[in-house]
């Protein structure tokens, strides 16, 4: 059962009905109309005929018939031709035609239009254009070649005793024949054409075109029966048709001219048939045959010029157009060339960010070619070399870069044997240079550059100055703090035995001294007498001695005192502090200051004391400020003594500003230059000598000032003139609140 | 006035010359003076004696001034306790009278008479 249906479904494949219905429908409505119209033509060309003639004078059915069988599809050709057929064969029998006549009659104009159709396909596939020549000739070349052939059908077959010569009927067949292809079928196929194209006229155009169809009309009569009612006349005055003819193929389009053309030939024929039925029969159809070709050659010309038009202006609209596109890829030229030249000032832009990046970069860096010659150097460079680039620019780099070229000498060899390892770089750290205002530290970098062939390199110098002394003074700090651990160590272990010097050394007085009771008895067991020993001590010196003992134990006890003070961090707890307590003291310990002592004499220094009665008291640590007045005091002291000066004095002025109390350690020493004054509160900047002064003290003060006591510190000094260093310390009211 | 013209003393310091020269000092002024090397021999001492007044160095081996100082707070031993010391801590040294010593002296001690002044100022009050 299964393979039965299949090989039915396979013998009966379903038709797509609906659609081959439509078309169909469409077709054979197609046909009908052709046939009507056709029959309409044939209608009117057997009525034009004159009663003396068996052949019409004018044959429009032939253009009809050629524009039905090119227009309509040719599958179905046959029943096209049967409507036609039909059709001619109705028009003939409506007028008496003999049968014979009329199959002939039919025949000749089936295989005339038919053959015409096929002419024409060769020349133009599916759509004659009256716009273009080769059509128009075409269709020149069927009124011309295929009617003739078919006029020799009609005109033998349907030759009938008593009338014209075979020679006559055949020309006027053919005339006629090919005069109704010319004026009808461009008229039909131009109408048609222009249909297909939907267009959508302008009223204007409309009311234009036909009013150039009427004039031309009216024209054509009036000039034809002009022309015929005057013989003499050598029929001139039909040439005013062919203003209007021009006129109407310059306005109206091909569609307008062909129609306008068949309009104008159609009224010169009425016009002339009307005339000549005074004339006689054989003048009359001479006149009309001669009439149809020249409204032909007018048609044919009219259609030519129409042609022409429409080709200009199709090349003006392709000029417009073309014009149209220039400019549009004009602006868009200009749009890229604008966007070009933007994307230009972007990448200038780059160039430049780029080069501001490189300029801002707190390193030198500086690019090198394969024989080391600069080719860039950014503002850190110039700073650090001390070279501004338009100098430095194209100079060998290790001649410039002397300081730091023979670290990188090393480079430059390994990089021109090409053993320079990828992504390898040549690093030294803290490359120490010495400088007008003293050692510099810096970190050099060296890396290769590949730039296409040429094999550079990048040198980049990091001043580490003060990363460098920052680092030292972190662990100078730690150094100083754990030698101030040291200190409190050493003080405990020396104060014993200092005691025991000095606790001794007063026993001894002591035991020798006559005074107590136990001496006595004892000199007395001895067998020595005290006053005599005593004599003896005195004699001697040894009372002295054991004084110096004392003395110089008292005097070691003070320092170790002294010194613990200074080791000693804590407690750091903030008090009210009296300022010219602490700068009193601070004084006293200058003098007791061993390492000052060794120098000169601390007590030829005068001091000169201006505090500032009732100062309030200021929020500090004792022992930091007196350790920042002790430094003070103690390089004032020093730098006078180094100086030599006949009168060495430290004013020590106390007074109130504002919110703070003002401290000025003063002396009259040797000053500073400018340089100095800039730099005597970083660490480790020392004038003296190397082992007196570690460069620290007045650091330490700058810190403990600054920061532990949010306070601040200057320094106010010319070279011979003396320093003064000012000091403000929030009061303690201030700093509480 | 309890105090007896010649006082008890009670020495406690490691270190002998320094014992010596202060016992020395203390004798001649009419104390009566007992020897202690630390802590621990200190506190023997107190079983079989009992001194007007102790006077103790901070740091020794065996028992510290300070763990003295703790010991003597539950002993039938009432002696007030002078506290000597080189230490460079003055604040430790301080806070020992915090702990319970009557007073203290810094190393060296360059007049013992300010001691003996001290200590019979204590014996007295």
């Amino acid at each position: 059962m299964a393979r039965q249906l299949t090989v039915q479904a396979i013998a009966s494949p379903p038709k797509p009905h609906a659609r081959t219905d439509g078309a169909a429908s469409r077709w054979l409505l197609g046909v009908a109309v052709a046939s009507a119209v056709y029959f309409v033509s044939a209608r009117l060309g057997t009525a034009l005929h004159l009663p003396s003639s068996h052949v019409a004078i004018a044959w429009p059915a032939s253009g009809v018939a050629l524009a039905a069988f090119y227009l309509l599809e040719h599958r179905r050709w046959w029943l096209l031709a049967l409507g036609v057929g039909l059709s001619n064969l109705l028009a003939n029998w409506a007028v008496g035609v003999q049968f014979y006549g009329m199959l002939a009659a039919t025949a000749a104009d089936l295989l005339e239009a038919m053959c015409g159709a096929l002419v024409l396909e060769r020349f133009a596939r599916k759509r004659v254009d009256m716009t273009e020549p080769t059509h128009l000739v075409a269709l020149c070349v069927v009124a011309i070649s295929v009617t003739p052939v078919c006029a020799v059908l009609g005109t033998v077959v349907a030759i009938t005793p008593g009338g014209a010569s075979f020679i006559e009927r055949w020309r006027q067949w053919a005339i006629v024949d090919g005069v109704g292809i010319l004026l009808v079928a461009p008229a039909v196929l131009g109408v048609a054409g222009w249909a297909a194209r939907r267009p959508r006229a302008l009223p204007n155009r409309l009311l234009e075109s036909s009013m150039v169809l009427i004039a031309t009309m009216v024209t054509a009569w009036v000039a034809i029966a002009a022309d015929i009612n005057s013989p003499g006349s050598a029929y001139t005055s039909r040439y005013l048709v062919f203003p209007c003819l021009a006129l109407s193929a310059l306005r109206a389009g091909p569609a307008g001219a062909a129609v306008t053309a068949l309009a104008m030939s159609t009224t010169a024929i009425a016009s002339a048939i009307a005339s000549t039925r005074v004339l006689s029969h054989d003048v009359a159809v001479n006149v009309v045959l001669s009439l149809q070709l020249f409204v032909s050659i007018a048609t044919v010309t009219t259609l030519g010029i129409s042609s022409l038009e429409a080709h200009r202006r199709r090349a003006h609209k392709a000029l417009l157009e073309a014009h149209r596109e220039l400019e549009s890829r004009t602006n868009a030229l200009e749009l890229e060339v604008c966007r070009r030249s933007e994307s230009e000032m972007r990448v200038a832009g780059l160039k430049d960010d780029l080069s501001d990046v490189i300029d801002s970069m707190p390193l030198a860096l500086i690019a090198v070619d394969q024989h080391d010659v600069i080719g860039q150097w950014n503002r850190c460079a110039e700073a650090v070399v001390g070279l501004p680039a338009e100098r430095a620019l194209g100079l060998p780099a290790p001649e410039v870069l002397a300081e730091f070229w023979p670290a990188l000498e090393l480079s430059r060899i390994k990089r021109r044997s090409g053993e320079w390892p990828d992504n390898e770089r040549l690093q030294l750290e803290r490359v120490r240079i010495e400088r007008e205002d003293g050692v510099h530290s810096y970190n050099v970098t060296f890396y290769p550059l590949t730039r296409g062939y040429v094999q550079g390199g990048v040198v980049m110098i990091g001043d580490v100055t003060d990363q460098v002394r920052l680092q030292e003074v972190l662990m100078q700090t730690e150094k100083m703090i754990s030698l101030g651990g040291l200190a409190a160590g050493m003080a405990h272990e020396i104060n014993n035995p200092l005691g025991i010097v000095a606790q001794a050394a007063q026993n001894v007085q002591r035991r020798t001294s006559p005074e107590l009771e136990a001496n006595r008895s004892a000199a007395e067991a001895a067998g020595i007498s005290l006053e005599g020993l005593q004599r003896y001590l005195e004699t001697r010196g040894i009372h002295q001695f054991i004084t110096d003992i004392r003395g110089a134990a008292a005097r070691a006890a003070v320092i170790v005192a002294n010194m613990l003070e200074f080791s000693r961090r804590s407690p750091s707890a903030k008090v009210a502090v009296d300022l010219s307590e602490v700068l009193d003291r601070a004084v006293v310990l200058a003098g007791s200051d061993f390492d000052l002592r060794k120098q000169y004499d601390f007590r030829r220094v005068r001091i000169v004391r201006n505090f500032a009665p009732s100062l309030p008291p200021v929020h500090g640590v004792v022992i930091e400020l007196e350790q920042v007045f002790l430094n003070l005091i103690k390089n004032a002291a020093q730098a006078m003594a180094l100086a030599g000066h006949d009168d060495p004095c430290i004013t020590l002025s106390t007074s109130q500003e504002d919110k703070y109390a003002v401290v000025v350690v003063e002396d009259n020493g040797p000053g500073m230059d400018e340089a100095t004054r800039r730099r005597v509160f970083e660490p480790f900047f020392t004038t003296k000598d190397p082992g007196v002064g570690t460069g620290l003290g007045l650091s330490v003060s700058f810190s403990i000032i600054t920061g532990n006591h949010k306070g601040t510190i200057l320094v106010h000094s010319t070279k011979g003139g003396g320093a003064a260093f000012t000091i403000r310390l929030p009061f303690a009211s201030e700093a509480a609140s | 006035m309890t105090a007896r013209s010649n006082p008890l003393v009670l020495i406690v310091e490691d270190d002998l010359a320094f014992r010596r020269s202060v016992s020395a000092y203390l004798e001649d002024s009419g104390f009566f003076v007992l020897e202690a090397d630390d802590g621990v021999a200190a506190l023997e001492i107190l079983k079989q004696h009992a001194p007007d007044i102790i006077i103790s160095d901070l740091r020794m081996p065996r028992m510290s001034g300070l763990e003295l100082l703790e010991a003597l707070k539950n002993h039938t031993s009432t002696a007030p306790v002078i506290m000597i010391s080189g230490t460079a801590d003055k604040v430790l040294l301080s806070e020992t009278t915090l702990l319970g010593a009557a007073a203290y002296l810094t190393k060296p001690i360059s007049d013992l008479a300010t001691l003996e002044t001290v200590a019979r100022s204590l014996i007295r009050g």
